[in-house]
């Protein structure tokens, strides 16, 4: 596996080496690539040899290898002249043909025109032709710096995905964000988007430009320094008060040490809990395939609802619902940011597919640990983002390493359904696998704020997490 | 103050009573028409209504509402397009009390135009549900809605009052919506004749989002649209909505004599030289600024206790006249304290509610309005209202004035022109405004930028499949935009297994009802907190550039910087003190054409319609005395990036031979001298006086445009020259003014013989006879040339040769 992080200029001229190095132990990044030269002499200062610093190079005449071991390569190309020598060396190479290539360019372009409803991939043509002359249109995954991170799309059998935050305005909102992709042997691109203030002394409550600025000129650069300073010298500081001062200091402790903190009288709900994640085929889905059910009080008993059929929508629902009817009922139903996706979607199916449920459903006790924790303010929870996986792996949780993110499973799932076929089937164990890592998770972040006994001392002030959040919502690959 | 006299045109402006009473009366009053009282036409209640609903009913039914609700009952859909005030509420309000005593479940939606006539409206519909013992009611859902009446409204409210722009913003959620979605009976679509041009092709979309979602829930309500008299009722309610209409426009409510006075503007310059300018050889910018006047002439009525309501055009311009009415006031002679306020979009609603309430309780004497209360607002009854300027339809005309005098008292209005063509026209010409054939509404459906923005919300709200051909066919369209989004990485999936949203959450959010940009730009004070609605782009760079000076609730505001490389872009302000105000002058170049249309008139001459992009550059701005109308300091830069977009245009391309022909036809004593200093002293005189020709001939076109089509002067562009790169001849382009065009340039195109034909009459027979035309046929405040050049003999000629060739061509 590569790990390739996406730095674009906005965020480069804005990111500072604390928060550098932040990102790199985040992602665990190998290789770090931002499009302007100018940036070199910073990265490699901050950075450690481990980790490759890759910017835009000039026209050198042939392909640059990036990274790459036996499985796996990563390698710019310029023109497609370079695109050209590149499939000659790898059809040539035949320790590589069993390996998978992943080209980085700026060759392609995404544009929508919308007067006449067309979109257009720029460069396509030069492009696709060179690939067409080797025989090798279906053989790369290509990255282009041209598209944003969450663009993947095939044209004429070329598979592109973008990689650079703010590429293109038509393709979504722009903010200074940090792109990281984990470039898989099996060309499976799990990708993950980040705001630059996730990071470095940012990521704590209440500390922004002109905060951290204060506290640079009081010797403190770090989130640790923070979380070892006293409230009677940081509320000292001019723009801050006893307040601020107390929140922010928590928050760094709570990010530094891995620990929770409950709000004076916030309790979870009586009653063991069934613990859900759902597998749809999107954002706005036509079918929920897999609905993941765990119940620490059975003996940590998983149980997939799974069907296969992208046409037999209610499959795995009703299985789940009459299960939930005969054994479930009056038990709290828990999902991670279930307001935003889980309980409406489900609610939504049930409508469409099976309304008998609709009762039960609606009267069941749902619960949503992210909106107890973080938007009602119950709990501060630790991790640099408030995600599932990142609170989770604060908290001691050891991943199964799927690979997968919830965005790439949707996506796979669109190509099934779109063709089903043994090339386009998905590796059902895997996906199984995937979704029980993810209640797992959850139940294990719920147990830790059942059990633990800190107590905020702080009183207000969540803004960290609630609303450095909110734009990411919704995006499948977030929760 | 009196709120019982009836007011009249022999008890306040008669000439007499005005000699003595108005400050400096030079004989402004030029004419009057009236329109005569019209008794009502009405219907037994209980010829309708069972008599249990009516025998409650105080009054018997007008004609109007008694033939809607019996269309109604008969199972179609009504469109009510009757006078302001004639009870169009009570149609969709009372048949709902009729399908709520069939099915208790019965629920409705009532849809308004503004936050302001929801609430108002609200109030209206209760009252007759109390007064007829429906077990009803009605409650406005909508942004200022409080969270914990939002659940209740939505499951238990029988009449959910609300407006587009949180329709679309509510439809993300249908799931929430389920009960009354499902139970939806009725949907009432009030003052349907404003959605037009942009926003109501915004509202289009959106309704059938709206009903795509309610067929979903297996509803299939009956649809009213109330109306005010346009041209095309039914064509319209059709558009807008998709269904088919019954039309009601037989008015059978009474009203009172109505008189409107047409006010001349006296002279502004005394003295010798004027004074023996004989009447046709004074020119209308010679006269005092009309705003002045017409807050003049509220001043006026408002000291004689007459409650007036005064409209003009800009929310600067309401603030700007609330300033000369004060000083109007001082100046006075009758000493009386009088209090004027003004009242627009841009206020916060706190302060609407309160001059909405002090109109209602007779507590303000004058207030100066933008088109915000000619809508159906119930301010009470006003007694008289003054027009600054014609609104540029005939319909808003008779709306505006219909705000004075409700029920049968009589009532008065003073029209006050402004110095440009139009305005001139009418003042002229006042049998025009009461012609028969009020204009049309337009929704240009057609248009795939606005339509491409609303198949991604639709795929948002539920996966789109084969069936959604009925709300966004026909099927080749929507699946070019599906296949469009697609590659785009926006959507994914197909017809066949549902297309879904695949963007950032919520692309409701993107959506800006009133205009096809969607960047809206917050305004923050350096020194204080100001609460204000959100600017869009185009009005930023007009409006609020660095520099500007602009009014806003009666304080001034000096516009310290643009922030714009953010996603919440933001103006910041602070607040100044000067007595003057800014306007920006631009310049512009239309570039990358694309013909879609055209007419090839022979001899080289060429009309065509398609696409272009337009360029726009604010480049530097005039600060203006507010009380003068003079400058103070020309043309001070700005430092904003030109706006570009891409719009429908239309042109006239000349052959060159054209040049000689022109010049034959003008007086060599007539060329015009380009001046030594400016953009244009390269020219010769004669290049600079065809210069002046295609100019005029563009300007007159678009000044006389909205007397034959309905559209408003703002929303077009315009821009001429003598040699254009990609025509490669002589030529004067029309352009809408929004991205992806809302169909005004090409109406111009299909209407060019009716619209050049009128323009070449206004010009010809301007009185100003001079050259270089004045205001009334040439020249246009939204120029951004400062109106050079301009040569009417040249435009005469230019748009008669144009003219002769259509001619020829429809009869050859």
């Amino acid at each position: 596996m590569i790990g390739l992080t996406v730095l674009p200029e906005v965020t480069m001229q804005r990111c500072g080496g604390n928060q550098l190095q932040d990102i790199v132990r985040y992602f665990d990044s190998d290789v770090i690539f931002t499009p302007n030269r100018i940036h070199e002499p910073f990265l490699s200062t901050e950075l450690d040899d481990s980790v490759h610093v890759m910017t835009q190079p000039l026209n050198s005449g042939e392909p640059i290898e990036i990274a790459g071991d036996n499985d796996i390569q990563l390698v710019w190309v310029s023109t497609p002249a370079d695109l050209e020598t590149l499939i000659q060396n790898t059809q040539q190479n035949l320790r590589q043909e069993s390996s998978e290539v992943y080209l980085l360019s700026d060759q392609l372009a995404v544009s929508v025109n919308l007067i006449d409803l067309e979109a257009r991939l720029d460069g396509l043509a030069a492009y696709r032709d060179t690939l067409a002359e080797r025989n090798a249109v279906g053989e790369f995954t290509h990255l282009t710096i041209k598209a944003n991170p969450e663009y993947r799309a095939e044209w004429q059998g070329v598979d592109v995905q973008g990689v650079m935050p703010s590429a293109n305005e038509q393709q979504g909102i722009s903010y200074a964000g940090i792109a990281h992709f984990e470039l898989q042997s099996n060309g499976i691109v799990g990708g993950k988007t980040r705001k630059l203030e996730r990071f470095g002394l940012r990521a704590v409550d209440q500390v922004g430009g002109t905060r951290i600025e204060t506290l640079r000129e009081a010797n403190i650069h770090s989130r640790q320094d923070l979380s070892m300073s006293s409230v009677k010298k940081i509320s000292s500081l001019s723009g801050f008060g006893q307040t601020t001062a107390r929140t922010a200091i928590e928050s760094a402790q709570v990010i530094e040490q891995g620990e929770i903190r409950k709000a004076s009288g916030a309790s979870l709900p009586e009653g063991k809990p069934i613990f859900i994640d759902i597998e749809t085929d999107g954002l706005n889905p036509t079918i929920i395939w897999l609905i993941g059910v765990y119940l620490p009080d059975q003996d940590g008993r998983y149980m997939p609802f799974i069907e296969t059929d992208p046409d037999k929508p209610d499959v795995a629902l009703e299985a789940f619902l009459s299960w939930l009817a005969e054994f479930g009922r009056d038990r709290p139903i828990v999902a991670y940011n279930g307001w935003n996706f889980d309980f409406p979607v489900i609610n939504e199916h049930i409508a469409d597919h099976c309304p008998r449920y609709l009762e039960l459903w609606e009267s069941s006790y749902r619960f949503d640990l992210y909106d107890w924790a973080v938007k009602k303010n119950n709990a501060t929870l630790p991790g640099l983002t408030n995600k599932l996986e990142d609170v989770a792996e604060a908290l001691g949780w050891e991943p199964f390493d799927t690979g997968l993110t919830g965005a790439e499973v949707a996506r796979l799932f669109q190509r099934y359904a779109a063709n089903p076929c043994p090339a386009t089937e998905l590796d059902w164990e895997r996906h199984k696998r995937y979704c029980e890592d993810d209640v797992r998770a959850l139940a294990h972040i719920y147990n830790q704020i059942k059990a633990s006994t800190n107590r905020m001392t702080s009183s207000g002030g969540r803004s960290r997490s609630s609303n450095k959040n909110s734009t990411s919502q919704g995006t499948l690959s977030d929760f | 103050m009196s709120q019982n006299t009836t007011p009249s045109l022999d008890a306040v402006l008669n000439a007499n009573t005005l000699e003595e009473t108005f400050p400096d009366y030079e004989g402004q009053l030029i004419d009057t028409i009236a329109d005569p009282p019209r008794k009502a036409n009405t219907v037994p209640a209980t010829d309708v209504l069972p008599d249990e609903l009516g025998d409650l009913l105080e009054n018997d039914l007008y004609s109007h509402q008694a033939e809607a609700i019996r269309e109604l009952q008969s199972g179609n859909n009504v469109t009510v397009a009757t006078s302001t005030s004639s009870g169009k509420t009570w149609v969709y309000t009372l048949y709902f009390c009729l399908q709520k005593m069939q099915n208790p479940d019965a629920r409705a939606l009532f849809l308004y135009p503004t936050k302001a006539l929801s609430v108002n409206q609200e109030r209206k519909v209760n009252d007759l549900f109390d007064q007829l013992g429906i077990d009803a009611v009605a409650e406005t859902y909508d942004g200022d809605t409080k969270d914990d009446r939002k659940k209740l409204i939505r499951d238990r409210v029988d009449v959910v009052i609300s407006n587009f722009a949180g329709i679309n913003q509510y439809l993300d959620s249908h799931m929430k919506w389920r009960d009354i979605f499902k139970n939806c009976e009725l949907m009432a679509i009030d003052e349907c004749h404003t959605y037009t041009g942009v926003h109501g092709m915004h509202v289009a979309w959106v309704i059938r989002r709206l009903r795509r979602l309610l067929d979903h829930y297996g509803s299939d309500p009956q649809l009213v649209c109330s109306t005010a008299t346009i041209g095309n009722p039914r064509e319209h309610s059709e558009h807008l909505t998709g269904a088919e209409f019954e039309i009601i426009d037989e008015d059978g409510s009474p009203h009172g004599r109505r008189e409107v006075g047409f006010w001349q503007p006296p002279l502004q310059e005394t003295g010798d030289l004027v004074e023996e300018l004989e009447e046709d050889e004074i020119l209308p910018s010679m006269r005092r600024n009309s705003d002045e006047e017409a807050a003049g002439a509220l001043v006026h009525l408002a000291k004689n206790d007459v409650q007036t309501l005064m409209f003009t055009d800009s929310r600067q311009g309401t603030e700007i006249g609330v300033k000369r009415a004060i000083e109007a006031a001082r100046s006075h002679p009758d000493g009386k304290y009088i209090d004027v306020e003004p009242y627009h979009a841009g206020l916060s609603k706190r302060k609407r509610r309160a001059v909405e309430n002090q109109l209602n309780a007779g507590q303000v004497d004058g207030v100066i309005s933008t088109s915000a209360l000619e809508l159906g607002i119930d301010i009470g009854s006003m007694d008289a209202t003054v027009l600054a300027g014609y609104p540029g339809t005939r319909q808003s005309f008779w709306q505006r004035i219909g705000r004075a005098g409700r029920g049968t008292t009589d009532s008065l209005s003073v029209f006050v022109p402004q110095s440009d063509a139009i305005d001139q026209y009418i003042l002229n010409n006042p049998d025009y405004v009461l012609e028969e054939n009020v204009e049309d509404a337009v929704i240009d459906l057609s248009n795939n930028p606005v339509y491409a923005k609303h198949i991604l919300c639709a795929a948002s709200e539920r996966p789109l499949t084969e069936a959604d051909t009925k709300w966004f066919g026909p099927r080749d369209r929507l699946s070019r935009a599906i296949n469009m989004w697609q590659a785009a990485g926006q959507l994914v999936g197909d017809l066949d297994r549902g297309a879904q949203y695949n963007g950032t959450a919520r692309p409701q959010s993107g959506i800006s009802m009133y205009a096809t940009t969607d960047e809206q730009y917050d305004v923050r004070q350096v020194d204080g907190e100001i609460d204000m609605e959100p600017l869009d782009k185009e009005r930023v760079y007009r409006e609020y550039h660095p520099g500007a000076l602009v009014l806003y609730d009666g304080d001034q505001y000096e516009v310290q910087e643009v922030v714009e490389d953010r996603i919440n872009p933001y103006v910041t302000v602070e607040r100044s003190n000067s007595a003057n105000y800014t306007q920006a002058i631009h310049n512009k170049r239309i570039t990358d054409l694309d013909v879609e249309r055209s007419y090839d008139l022979g001899g080289g001459y060429q009309l065509c319609a398609g696409m272009g992009t337009v360029h726009i550059n604010y480049s530097a701005y005039n600060v203006i005395d507010m009380y003068t109308g003079e400058i103070v300091e020309p043309m001070i830069p700005i430092d904003l990036a030109p706006i570009s977009l891409r719009t429908q245009v239309m042109w006239i391309a000349f052959p060159r031979e054209i040049v000689s022909r022109v010049l034959n036809e003008i007086p060599r004593s007539s060329y015009l001298q380009p001046e030594d200093s400016g953009e244009f002293a390269s020219m010769g005189e004669e290049e600079y006086t065809l210069a002046g020709g295609l100019h005029g001939g563009e300007h007159g076109m678009i000044k006389m445009a909205p007397l034959e089509l309905r559209l408003d002067n703002s929303d077009m562009g315009g821009l001429s020259t003598l040699h254009h790169n990609e025509v490669g001849s002589p030529v004067w382009f029309i352009h809408d003014a929004v991205e992806g065009g809302v169909g005004f340039a090409h109406s111009v195109y299909e209407n060019f013989q009716s619209v050049a034909q009128r323009t070449v009459e206004r010009i010809d027979n301007c009185d100003c006879e001079r050259d270089v035309g004045c205001p009334a046929c040439l020249m246009s405040s939204q120029c951004g040339n400062q109106n050079e050049p301009l040569h009417r003999p040249a435009a005469i000629s230019f748009l008669r040769a144009a003219l002769n060739k259509v001619e020829d061509a429809t009869t050859g």
